[in-house]
Order: C-alpha cells, then structure tokens, then sequence
C-alpha cells in the first residue's frame, strides 16, 4: 500500500537515520529524541507519533532489537544488519555531499 | 459539572478542522472530555491555550503513551483502543514530524475501512440480487430492512475510506 517503504530499497529516512545513529547505545524513546534533538542542534526534532511508528518498523526489519527493560520505557539498540545498513546510507549521503561540492564550490571549473 | 457536545463531520474529512475547533473552544474554557456518538464531549473549565492531536494506532502499549507524556503531549481520551487525542502546550513539537510516518497514519487507515466497505458492497450485491426472486411480502420487507442497514453500514465505510484515499494521495503528490 504506502509506497514509501525506504528500508526495503535500502534507503533511510532522516529520522530513520538519526534514530538509528542514536541506538548505536542503548536508549528509550523519549532519550532517542532529546540525542536526536543536541546533536542537531534542534535543526531535527523527532515527534512521539513518528518515533513509535519508525521503532516498530525497525524492529520488524530486524535494524534494531529491544533490550529487556519495563514497558514503559523500553530501551533499544542498533543490530549487525542496522549497523551495515546504516553504513551503507552514510556512504550515499557522503556521495551526495561530494556531487553538490564538486558543483558548488568550483573544482569542476578548475 | 456542565457539559456539551461538538458534533463530528467525520474524522477522515475533518479531522484537522475539528482539532483547531476543540483549541478554539478550549481558549474559551470548553476541554475536551472524550468522544461521543458521532462527536465529542466538552466538560466546561478554565479557558487555556493548547493543541490537540489525533492519532490512529491499534491496541498500543504503555510504551506508546509513554513517548507522547514525556514529549509534552498529555493522552485525553481514547475510541475502540484505535484512534487516541492528545493535548499540549501551543509549543510542543507535533505528534508526527515526517511526510513518511505520516502516510502510514492513514494508509492503514484506508486499508481497513477499504476491507471492510469491500466485504459491504458484496454482500449489499448478493441481498440485492436476492431480492429481485419472488418473495411474501412479510419476507420483502424483512429483506428491505436488512438491504437497508447494509446500505448505512457501506456509507460509514465507504466515504471514510475515499477521504483516508484522497488524504493519502494528496500527501503522496505533495512529496
């Protein structure tokens, strides 16, 4: 139906990204968006409706696993598979970068 | 206390509208207390400033209502374990903070009200075709009735699933 299922092309989100950047150490929810939040300088803001529907999506796809923890506030961590994936999608960001630098900054002038 | 009732036009084509609604009748000292038949119930109270957010989510855990409280969004009330209204400071972040999720919001939506109209239309089909035989008249008019209630039933599946349907679509053209 929603065809907008990036983890299945291999390709993440930025939320799904920075969730995953967050998880390379155990966090709960609420701790995943308030790292997400620092360490983008409040540029990236994760909203509870977002982070619960990304948690549950990742751990179906077997990119993060639940730690044992009460209910409540249920932490999380990055798998092998999240770890690789998450990788291969810094590569693809970094070769974006690249391209746009290239144009931009003048050394396909040179 | 003193209470009052806001009608509903139907949350798969209003849903937006009704939500500034309730932040307006809450300005006004109107909070909502929980939902009613075809429509929600006000309890009358202090005047604030908050906003409310609707959310779709079968059965969720404790874990869920947990990420909203400690984002600053308080769970108010709750219809059939499925659709859930929450309430914040005008500050707090917004419940859904990507195009993506979002989507996912209404297309499961879609998909079940889409099942459930499917499974109406045929059997509404199937009676209708019955009907058309050789019937008493005390059976005619029991099959009428019942031809009847099928026919609301498809009404509150069916549009609901073309607003979810047109809802998602518009996003998906948006992105």
């Amino acid at each position: 139906m929603p065809r907008n299922d990036t983890i299945e092309l291999g390709e993440l989100t930025d939320s799904t990204f920075y969730i995953l950047l967050a998880l390379t150490e155990p966090r709960h929810g609420y701790l995943i968006m308030q790292f997400v939040e620092e360490l983008t300088a409040g540029r990236m803001q994760i909203g509870p409706a977002s982070m619960y529907t990304i948690i549950k999506k990742l751990v179906a796809a077997g990119l993060i696993h639940p730690l044992d923890g009460d209910g409540k506030k249920k932490s999380y961590l990055i798998t092998d598979a999240g770890r690789d994936l998450l990788r291969d999608d810094v590569k693809r960001r970094q070769a974006i970068v690249e391209d746009a630098r290239f144009i931009l900054e003048g050394e396909g002038h040179v | 206390m003193k209470r009052k009732y806001m009608s509903s036009w139907g949350l798969a084509f209003a849903e937006e509208r009704e939500m500034r609604k309730l932040e307006k009748m809450a300005k006004q000292g109107w909070h909502l207390e929980k939902f009613a038949p075809l429509g929600y119930s006000l309890v009358k109270g202090e005047p604030a400033d908050v906003q409310y957010s609707l959310d779709y989510r079968t059965r969720p855990d404790e874990e869920y209502f947990e990420m909203f409280a400690s984002s600053g969004w308080e769970h108010v009330t709750s219809t059939g374990d499925e659709i859930h209204i929450f309430k914040g400071h005008p500050g707090a972040r917004p419940i859904y903070s990507d195009r993506e999720t979002m989507v996912t919001k209404y297309a499961t939506e879609e998909r079940t009200m889409g099942r459930a109209a499917l499974t109406l239309l045929i059997v509404w089909l199937g009676l209708w075709i019955i009907m058309q035989l050789d019937w008493s008249s005390v059976m005619a008019t029991a099959l009428l009735m019942v031809h009847l209630l099928i026919t609301i039933g498809l009404i509150f599946t069916g549009l609901p699933y073309l607003g979810f349907l047109a809802k998602r679509k518009r996003m998906e053209r948006d992105s």
